[in-house]
């Protein structure tokens, strides 16, 4: 059982020693001769003129959190599509269709509420 | 194929990194991500149960992961909605200063 | 697996409808976006839909159990819970809904919420499948997160808002892991199944503890029993308080249902050895909530303390059913689950009548405290009785519906020969009458005169639904045999699904 990923293992072993390799070999035997160009963080690149972790105006988080929300609802449609056809065959295609028009109705109208309440408007 | 005992230690593992940063982060958003956590270790032990069980054929176990990383988009919106609304007005997420109601 | 079919809908029309009018009221909201609605007639729609949920619950009493979709139980243990929740839902409505009018911004979000929890609550009672169970707890829980914190502008709103997210959330997801872990042990998620699944193969015996208690975790957050109630003062006193009155009774009722359900038909089969468990929960619980709550100084913080020293009395009725050796608990008279479903009923009219009177003390004075109370006879003769009758129940005094109810777990616990437990909570009531004694001496025998100036003019909508609730506290003490019918019915229907 365990031996059958001793391959794995070797590739492993094998990754480690060449990124050691890679890092401690130049390090011993290049020239060392640091400029000013080339100290800066992106060489011949823009130069950095503030922290990357600003803070973000709190309404990205507001789109942010309603495209979640529907995104994550979609995975429902997923399953649902999967046995539809089996559902319109044995039974009928009402079974099939008004649950998932249901939630769907239900989704619309949460939408619709965001929408009219402003959620939606980048001001 | 990986035996099961893996994917339940893996889970307990996760669930327990989860648990840890929940109770012990200060930072409520921190907490918040523990809760994340612990919710996806559920969901390894839902799969893999579904999948080494008697009745594969039966998708109680897929489906419930389905719901709970549904409800965890819910309730982490809500979540960062309340966060946003103490931050509004206290304009601090530390736990440890949350501390109007208290005794 | 068989139903599929629209054919066992009816079953949870109820529930339909008060989803409906949830979603009838935010196309309300939206039709009129540009206008502040005073947020009466979105009272006005959902006192009507809770009715009408209401009746359609009533319709089933005495119907023959079925199950909906393989996950909903109309049986009547589900239906005298409805009833609790919805009369509940009602009076916290027509009581507290224009103090929520008056001060919550998106008045139509506010009512639709609250159509929500309460249909979530009605699914909760009724769920015979984890799925449904875990959905339904979910759904309560992040509509109740939402209605906690709904005071924006209000600090300890929002500060109770997200403590009780934080917690709830940490409980759920243990909650989870233990469904997840019963669902791997027995590859059913049906409650019925679950059981019949332990039984087949014993070695997964090994796993029932680690389920179990994770389970419990949940399930006792939302009951807020001993080692997870600290969310539950915080949240009760910073919540707004029409908020807390729900969130201390239907809610909490919900709670205990659930666990109940859960214990008796999935793991009866081991309830021998969950019995010390579950008593040391309720002696912890009640101790802890009445020795905390003796040093409060807000009344409304003392009234949650309080609260969770309920539940501990509350759990004595469902740790006697548990413990109990007998193979036919049906044929007893006080089996402990019919205990815990007339206290939870006589609970429901006597907290929130008094969070009500705390509601409309906290509208006049804007204080919770204790001082505010003072000579509360003299400004408001009627409130001050109210509460009286409250306090009385709460302390379990005879002739008021709390003491049918600690009749009934306290009968319950020396039936199955819990003598120790029946004392320990003996002692607590002791020590619970002396705070609640502590209000009512305030409020009629207060020593300096100073606070009493001018009468206290309590709305009319607050003054019904107290008078309501007094009425109901005391028929449940004088007159409890119809309520204890439906009980037993209830009980006996739960118990008789054990394996």
């Amino acid at each position: 059982m365990a031996i059958d990923y001793l391959p794995l293992l070797i590739v492993l072993i094998v990754a480690a020693l060449f990124a050691a390799i890679a890092l401690v070999v130049p390090a011993l035997l290049g020239p060392h001769r640091a400029n000013k160009q080339k100290l800066e963080p992106y060489e011949s690149g823009i130069i950095p003129f503030s922290d990357a972790r600003r803070r973000f105006p709190v309404k990205f988080y507001l789109v942010a959190m309603l495209f979640i929300l529907f995104d994550i609802e979609v995975i429902f449609l997923y399953p649902w599509a999967g046995v539809l056809r089996d559902l319109r065959d044995n039974y009928s295609i009402w079974l099939a269709l008004a649950p998932m028009g249901f939630f769907l109705f239900v989704l619309i109208v949460g939408l619709l509420y965001e929408w009219k309440k402003g959620a939606l408007d980048w001001k | 194929m990986v035996p099961l005992n893996w994917y339940l230690v893996l889970a307990a593992f996760i669930f327990s990194c989860g648990l840890y940063a929940a109770l012990a982060r200060r930072n409520a958003i921190a907490a918040l991500m523990g809760i994340e956590l612990m919710l996806n270790a559920v969901n390894i032990n839902l799969v893999a149960f579904w999948r080494y069980g008697e009745f594969v054929e039966r998708l109680e176990g897929q489906v419930f992961a389905l719901f709970v990383i549904a409800v965890a988009a819910a309730e982490v919106a809500v979540g960062l909605a309340l966060i946003i609304s103490v931050y509004r007005s206290r304009r601090t997420v530390n736990l440890d200063e949350l501390d109007l109601l208290q005794g | 697996m068989g139903d599929i079919g629209f054919g066992s809908l009816g079953g949870i029309l109820p529930e339909l409808i008060i989803v409906l009018g949830g979603l009838l009221i935010l196309v309300l909201d939206i039709a009129q976006a540009d206008r502040q609605d005073s947020g009466r007639g979105y009272l006005a729609v959902s006192v009507l839909f809770l009715i009408v949920g209401l009746t359609g619950v009533l319709l089933q009493i005495g119907m023959e159990p079925y199950i909906v979709l393989s996950t909903t139980a109309i049986d009547p243990f589900a239906t005298y819970l409805k009833l609790v929740i919805y009369t509940g839902m009602i009076l916290v409505a027509i009581g507290g809904g224009s103090y929520m009018n008056r001060h919550a911004t998106g008045r139509g979000e506010f009512w639709a919420l609250f159509l929500f929890v309460t249909a979530a609550m009605s699914f909760a009672v009724s769920a015979t499948n984890l799925l449904l169970l875990y959905l339904s707890i979910e759904f309560l829980s992040i509509t109740s997160y939402i209605l906690a914190g709904f005071l924006r502008t209000n600090k300890r709103s929002a500060e109770a808002g997200l403590k009780y997210f934080l917690y709830g959330s940490v409980a759920a997801a243990v909650m989870l892991y233990g469904m997840s872990l019963l669902y791997g042990a027995t590859g059913s998620l049906d409650l019925g199944e679950i059981a019949q699944g332990l039984a087949a193969n014993a070695e997964m015996a090994a796993i029932i503890p680690a389920a179990t208690l994770l389970t419990l975790v949940g399930l006792g957050f939302k009951a807020s029993l001993a080692p997870f109630y600290q969310w539950a003062p915080d949240v009760y006193d910073g919540a707004p308080t029409p908020i807390t009155a729900y969130l201390s009774t239907a809610s909490k009722a919900v709670g205990f249902a659930v666990m109940a359900r859960v214990f008796v038909v999935a793991l009866g089969a081991y309830r021998v050895e969950w019995a010390p468990i579950l008593a040391g929960l309720s002696v912890l619980t009640m101790t802890v909530g009445n020795v905390i709550a003796l040093r409060q100084t807000s009344v409304k913080r003392m009234l949650a303390y309080s609260s969770v020293a309920q539940a501990g009395y509350i759990l004595m009725g469902l740790t006697a059913v548990v413990s109990s050796q007998q193979a036919d608990l049906t044929v007893l008279g006080m089996n402990g689950l019919n205990g815990l479903l007339l206290y939870l009923f006589a609970y429901l009219f006597t907290n929130i009548g008094a969070f009500l009177v705390v509601l409309a003390v906290e509208d006049e004075t804007g204080s919770t405290e204790l001082d505010a109370y003072s000579n509360l006879v003299q400004r408001a003769p009627g409130m001050a009785w109210a509460m009286f009758i409250f306090l009385l129940s709460l302390a379990g005094i005879p002739l008021t519906g709390g003491f049918v109810g600690k009749f009934y777990v306290f009968g319950a616990a020396v039936q199955h020969q819990y003598f120790w437990l029946a004392g320990v909570g003996l002692v607590n009531a002791a020590i619970a009458a002396y705070y609640y004694l502590n209000v009512v001496r305030t409020m009629f025998f207060a020593s300096d005169g100073e606070a009493a100036t001018g009468r206290m003019a309590a709305p009319v909508a607050i003054q019904s639904v107290v008078l309501l609730c007094v009425l109901a506290t005391i028929w449940i003490g004088l007159y409890p045999p119809r309520l204890l019918e439906w009980a037993n019915s209830a009980s006996r229907q739960l118990l008789a699904l054990m394996l």
